[in-house]
């Protein structure tokens, strides 16, 4: 009985921390143009468009939040072996390596900015200080959140899902998936929507207008620190869904036990035809929405 | 302005490397300090590789030469033990890093024809610096398998990022080199603290505090001089403003 | 548990596998600007997040044998990469307002010739917008990416599966596990990044014409894997036999 209750638990509880994980990891890399749009902020210079956005060029979105949610989950599992394993002691431990890997992400951002910056020299970019200074405390927030509910995950994954993995090696699984999907969903809304409001709605950015980026925000010169605001109504939220959707959805394939070990395979294959079938009527809508290009 | 040859960056990083892992291994933790050249070699053929805009990402090629020499450091451990007998262990690092490397290397060239010039090279010295510097971090940190991907991730975002961060028009192989140093003493930094707090580490606490305090002196000097040379490369720098063109 | 020769190709295979994914997977860089067909991300690093995804998954039937460990890794791989699909078709067709066209198809350079999707039979040209290359993921792309996620899950659960049973004799169970998986993982970073090197930052699956290099992909992992299972292998007998110097 107390394994059914830890078990549900433990979905309930990784779906939740995973959706949140996946709205923060979105707009952190929004916040710093992390990740494939980066290509874009860093080519405005290149055709005069001089920007105040944060470029922080860290690497892609796998590889740096794999180290953010590794570092915080790597000193939380040590210090809760001084601690003692309770519930609270997890939590505490998890904020304060959480508050570790930020200090990290700091350093890092900050260095990725100035270098950046220092080899625009030929396009004459300015290196603005509050355009480093005014989003940075913004993206170590998000930064901050999603190395703590990444980490609050992997020890969720371990004691209440029962995964053998250790909790830093599940920290690290979880930041490499969540990059990539990060980068896959989130990223396309900042890079094709809010990079180029300018241009009209409904088309993909063609390749000869790209840097042509909007330098001016709703009001004033545009900052990173707006860029969020815009992409979590929608960016974010997908990142989130999607995030939390594979998350629960895995955990959830474990819950029943009718055909035995093959349980949980027969689920998600299920689910897969499921998706599979959504896509298509998705294709189908989009198709009848939107028509051809015609020239106008 | 001439560059620093791949060779000698090399060579000189894989004496000090073995030099570092032996002292580590002897108790003298300060041999850190030699681990730092191999993260410069290791930038500095992330460079040369991504450097000609290859398919993939400099983030790729740096992960990928970390997987190369952190899974080395890792199996070997199994076997060779690390701390009795350092330079068995060394040795053993190296060859399996350097056989996966240049094997990689040549067959992107031969295999896949990539166009790059020295790929098998630059391929081969990214897998041996990281081995180096993992074979060391598993010396300070013991054989706790928990803090395997700690180990390896870290090395990779240090090796990959001085380049990454300096891309653009005027990017030249000093600064990029500099700022590869600030990140080595950042990292080693971490992994002193990590030692600290894990109780089981295999140095007594006084050798983790060493090894904090020797790489802040060492991030505190490399982030000065990182910066001078970024004050003659940038353009202009502003508390604040908006640009002269359109004002 | 297998033993340790069985263990050894069981490595090679699945390194294989997973260099072969890479080939099947939709992905491209610039479509984050939505100006590419495929999911919007390198294809290297996409293919390493599903398969990771699949070794998470893989690790929760590791007491069951060896046949579950390999169909869960394939099916948590193939999970994640159509969430993502999907997901990244609602940000197209809501976000941006297109609907998810292949490039390659519409402009008649795809594998099959004609400019209709393969297994829907949606007519393709037209639907790109003026300028790109496509955008989105079609249901042809869906599909091959989701051959190639099975694909990718099996491979990284089969080195898992086969590091697992080389290193237990030795390790206690649960550090054998972490071992395991970090080796996996490690093996599919080294194998996904070498397929990027023929694909050029961009494909489309098998629609895309450079599926034809395939061979070269093949023959690649085939040698880097067996180095890598050869050493692997020599460590873990090494260790077993109790030679620890």
């Amino acid at each position: 009985m107390a394994a059914i209750i830890s078990l549900l638990l433990g979905t309930a509880l990784a779906g939740l921390l995973a959706f949140l994980a996946g709205i923060f990891e979105d707009s952190e890399s929004n916040a710093g143009s992390a990740s494939n749009p980066n290509s874009q902020v860093q080519l405005a210079p290149q055709i005069g468009n001089r920007h105040r956005y944060f470029n922080k060029a860290i690497s892609g979105e796998p590889p740096a939040n794999a180290l953010w949610a590794t570092t915080a989950a790597t000193i939380a599992y040590l210090l809760t072996a001084h601690f003692g394993g309770d519930a609270f002691a997890v939590l505490i431990a998890s904020i304060i390596g959480a508050a570790a890997s930020t200090l990290l992400l700091c350093a890092y951002g900050v260095l990725s900015h100035i270098s950046r910056i220092a080899s625009m020299k030929n396009f004459e970019q300015t290196m603005y200080w509050d355009s480093l200074l005014t989003p940075l405390p913004l993206d170590a927030a998000f930064g901050f959140l999603t190395a703590l509910m990444l980490t609050l995950l992997a020890f969720a994954a371990h004691s209440l899902l029962g995964n053998p993995f250790s909790v830093p090696l599940l920290a690290f699984f979880f930041g490499i998936t969540i990059g990539a999907i990060g980068s896959s969903t989130g990223d396309i809304y900042y890079g094709a929507e809010r990079l180029y409001q300018h241009y009209i709605f409904g088309s993909g950015i063609p390749i000869s207008v790209q840097g042509d980026i909007d330098v001016k925000g709703e009001y004033g010169y545009r900052n990173s620190v707006d860029t969020p605001y815009f992409t979590m109504r929608f960016g974010g939220l997908v990142t989130g869904l999607a995030f939390g959707m594979l998350i629960f959805l895995d955990a959830w394939s474990r819950l029943f036990t009718f055909a035995g070990v093959w349980t949980s395979v027969i689920v998600v294959s299920v689910l897969v035809l499921i998706i599979l079938i959504f896509i298509y009527l998705l294709e189908v809508y989009a198709r009848k929405r939107y028509g051809r290009y015609t020239e106008d | 302005m001439k560059e620093i040859s791949i060779h000698t960056l090399f060579g000189a990083a894989l004496l000090s490397g073995i030099a570092g892992i032996i002292l580590i291994g002897h108790g003298i933790s300060i041999g850190i300090v030699f681990l730092w050249l191999p993260f410069l070699s290791a930038a500095n053929s992330v460079r040369g590789m991504a450097k000609y805009g290859l398919g993939t990402g400099n983030a790729s090629i740096g992960y990928w030469g970390a997987a190369v020499g952190a899974t080395s450091a890792f199996v070997a451990s199994l076997s060779v033990s690390c701390r009795s007998t350092p330079f068995l262990y060394v040795a053993a690092v190296v060859a399996i890093s350097l056989v996966i490397g240049l094997a990689t290397g040549v067959l992107a060239d031969k295999v896949i024809r990539m166009k790059i010039p020295r790929i098998e090279l630059n391929s081969a010295v990214i897998a041996v610096s990281t081995a180096l510097i993992t074979a060391g971090s598993l010396l300070i940190l013991g054989s706790n398998y928990g803090l395997y991907p700690f180990i390896y991730i870290i090395i990779t975002l240090a090796v990959l990022h001085p380049y990454n961060a300096s891309t653009g028009a005027g990017e030249n192989q000093k600064r990029t080199l500099t700022l590869a140093l600030v990140e080595a003493c950042m990292t080693t930094l971490v992994i002193g603290i990590v030692a600290m707090l894990a109780s089981g580490s295999a140095m007594p606490i006084s050798d983790d505090v060493a090894i904090v305090v020797v790489s802040a002196c060492g991030l505190v000097i490399a982030v000065v001089a990182w910066y001078r040379l970024v004050k003659s490369d940038t353009y202009e720098i502003k508390w604040t403003g908006y640009s002269p063109a359109e004002h | 548990m297998v033993d340790p020769l069985t263990a050894t190709i069981m490595i090679i295979a699945g390194g294989v596998l997973v260099g072969v994914c890479v080939h099947f997977i939709p992905a491209s860089a610039t479509g984050a600007m939505a100006a590419a067909t495929g999911i919007a991300t390198g294809p290297s690093m996409l293919s390493a997040g599903a398969g990771l995804a699949g070794i998470y998954a893989a690790a929760y039937s590791i007491d069951s044998g060896l046949a579950p460990v390999i169909v869960s890794g394939a099916v948590g791989s193939a999970l994640m990469l159509l969430i993502t699909i999907l997901c990244g078709n609602i940000m197209l067709a809501f976000g941006i307002g297109a609907p998810p066209v292949s490039g390659q198809t519409a402009s008649g350079k795809s594998t099959f010739s004609g400019t209709k999707d393969i297994i829907t039979g949606f007519e393709q040209e037209g639907y790109a917008s003026p300028g790109t290359d496509g955008h989105g993921m079609p249901f042809q792309t869906a599909v091959s990416g989701t051959i190639g996620a099975l694909m990718g899950g099996a491979g990284g659960a089969l080195v898992f599966y086969a590091v697992y049973s080389m290193t237990l004799p030795e390790i206690a169970t649960e550090n054998a596990v972490t071992l395991a998986g970090i080796v996996a993982a490690g093996v599919f970073l080294i194998n996904s990044v070498l397929p990027a090197y023929v694909l050029v930052g961009k494909t489309e699956g098998v629609f895309d014409m450079k599926i034809r290099s395939i061979h070269r992909t093949f023959i690649s992992c085939l040698v880097t894997s067996s180095i890598v299972a050869c050493v692997i292998y020599a460590v873990c007998e090494l260790a077993v036999s109790g030679v620890m110097v």
